[in-house]
């Protein structure tokens, strides 16, 4: 059942002492009557749900993506790939193929208008030379009827593949899933696409690159970096969504007042959420610190029950949306149960922001 | 009659029968006192965490889902409350008695198994600075060695008892045993074969 894997070896001794603790032996047959007893006076659904949640914070320099999305070792110690992942390379390797027909096509249909095939269609009476070569700008001009039939069927194949190659070469590069890259990805491939700067082509928008079926108004905001593994779990959580809405909007709204790099489109509707280099709010707004603090606040207050008065306590949080030190005063100032109070509200985690500290105060009451 | 799975323990908890608590009790009572005692290093505090484990358990049997196995869920409970007891009292203790009782098995455990009194000091004091080394590092590290190390949860098992994925586990065993090898090296237990290295 011991899975150590490749961790460092502590040497036989201690391996053996370690994975074989002793207990001292003891009258293991009172204590369970003792439990027993204390069952009889226990209520069914009176345990706090702060016990049933997973304890213990991160470690400092815990690698995020260990966290949040290492993929499982296998028993035999191999990392397998995500599902994302696989998902990932599908998509990639399909809209590859598809661009890779396109411009086969395409290649067929340009050499097919310079060397028509002489076999499959007869010489072209003098009077038709003048007609080619096909122009989508010059699709409707007149054709004279009859002997120009046979042309005609030739470069109407050459315009459906030319139309096909055009739609895949506008389509954006794979969305990226569960990613924050999308509207860049989506602008790279508009604009890296020779065909997007034909005069053909319509100028084209974030609205019209995004993935089909998905509302490009909903992108930024959904594709906002989230760096930290728990934010990303705040920002995903239902009950929280409201409040993460929130910022994202606020931080768009602040972020307008900022230059812009000149590359991007100069209507902002059409940049991405960070197009102005990642910047970030100010300060966190009042309902992320509301949530954030209300999700660590019911453990503040077990470490005051029974108290008589209320404790305050001041929560700095860090630019990097963490919590940098909690100074408790009050009732629980000076006991054990401040010290409390710091573990349970520097576990509170908002979306990073531009200023270098914020604070908060907040008021401990007891249960 | 064939024994019982912990899950369909809990189903006849749940239902009303009593007896089944007890069994489940019973069967993981002494895993849930030694991992309290490796956290908490006091019998006594040890003993209050392990009945009120079972208690708080007891109280919350409705709102065990299942996606988990049950001695996994209680052990979250049991790491919890003795997490409550360990911040409640840090300013006050943290260094190993010489009376720490995680000591007294061993103590035991070599008096009865060896004849060589020198192996028994060797032993007594490897036990002691492998506790020490222990107590050194974070809450988290810690808990997730005794978890995986001491009481041979797989990295899944700790996964479900702690909250975090397997890798993360992984992650903070591999962190503890190397934080523990420079502890144990800088005080002259060296692995075989890697003495001269330290």
């Amino acid at each position: 059942m011991n899975d150590r894997r490749s961790s460092p070896d502590l040497g036989a001794s201690a391996e053996a002492l370690l994975s074989a603790f002793p207990i001292p032996e003891r009258d293991w047959e009172r204590d369970a009557r003792a439990i027993e007893a204390r069952l009889e006076d226990s209520v069914r659904g009176s345990t706090d749900a702060l016990l049933l949640a997973a304890p213990l914070p991160s470690e400092t320099d815990e690698p995020s993506s260990v966290s949040a999305t290492a993929t499982p070792l296998t028993n035999s110690g191999v990392r397998t790939q995500s599902l994302t992942e696989l998902a990932r390379r599908s998509v990639e390797k399909k809209q590859a193929s598809e661009r890779q027909m396109a411009r086969e096509s395409l290649a067929i249909a340009a050499r097919q208008r310079q060397h028509p095939p002489p076999s499959d269609a007869p010489p072209p009476p003098a009077s038709v030379s003048h007609v080619a070569p096909v122009n989508l700008a010059r699709a409707d001009a007149p054709v004279a009827p009859s002997n120009h039939w046979p042309k005609v069927a030739l470069a109407l194949p050459a315009l459906a593949l030319a139309a096909a190659a055009l739609f895949w070469f506008r389509h954006p590069e794979p969305a990226p899933l569960l990613t924050n890259t999308a509207p860049q990805a989506a602008e790279g491939a508009v604009s890296a696409s020779p065909i997007a700067a034909s005069p053909i082509a319509k100028p084209a928008t974030i609205a019209e690159a995004a993935p089909r079926g998905v509302d490009p108004n909903t992108l930024p905001g959904e594709a906002a970096p989230i760096a930290d593994p728990a934010r990303a779990q705040v920002a995903a959580a239902p009950s929280k969504l409201g409040a993460s809405k929130g910022v994202l909007k606020g931080d768009r709204a602040e972020v307008a007042g900022a230059p812009i790099d000149k590359s991007l489109p100069p209507d902002a509707a059409l940049r991405p959420a960070d197009s102005s280099g990642g910047e970030l709010p100010a300060k966190p707004s009042t309902g992320a610190v509301q949530a954030a603090l209300g999700s660590v606040m019911s453990g503040a207050r077990h470490c005051v029950a029974g108290d008589d008065a209320p404790s305050s306590a001041v929560v700095v949080f860090g630019s990097d949306g963490r919590v940098q030190h909690v100074t408790v005063s009050g009732a629980a100032a000076g006991k054990s149960s401040a010290t409390c109070i710091e573990a349970q509200l520097s576990r509170a985690r908002v979306q990073p922001f531009a200023a270098a500290n914020f604070s908060v105060n907040a008021t401990v009451r007891p249960e | 009659m064939s024994k019982r799975t912990d899950r369909e323990l809990v189903d006849a908890a749940r239902g009303g029968d009593s007896e089944a608590f007890g069994t489940l009790m019973r069967r993981h009572q002494r895993r849930i006192y030694r991992l309290a005692l490796h956290l908490l290093r006091d019998a006594a505090e040890a003993e209050d965490a392990t009945q009120e484990t079972f208690v708080r358990a007891y109280g919350a049997l409705d709102r065990f889902d299942g996606r988990s196995e049950a001695f996994t869920w209680i052990y979250r409970i049991a790491v919890n409350l003795s997490l409550n007891v360990i911040r409640a009292r840090k300013p006050n203790r943290k260094s190993v008695s010489t009376e720490d009782p995680r000591l007294e098995g061993v103590l035991v455990e070599t008096r009865a198994g060896s004849a060589n009194p020198l192996g028994d000091s060797e032993n007594r004091e490897l036990g002691r600075v492998l506790c020490e080394g222990m107590d050194a590092l974070s809450d988290t590290l810690r808990t997730t060695l005794i978890l995986v190390g001491v009481d041979g949860l797989s990295h899944a098992q700790a996964g479900e008892v702690l909250g975090c994925p397997e890798g993360t586990v992984a992650w903070r065993v591999h962190e503890a045993r190397k934080k523990l090898k420079v502890f144990l090296v800088e005080r002259g237990f060296a692995p075989q074969g890697e003495e001269g290295a330290a």
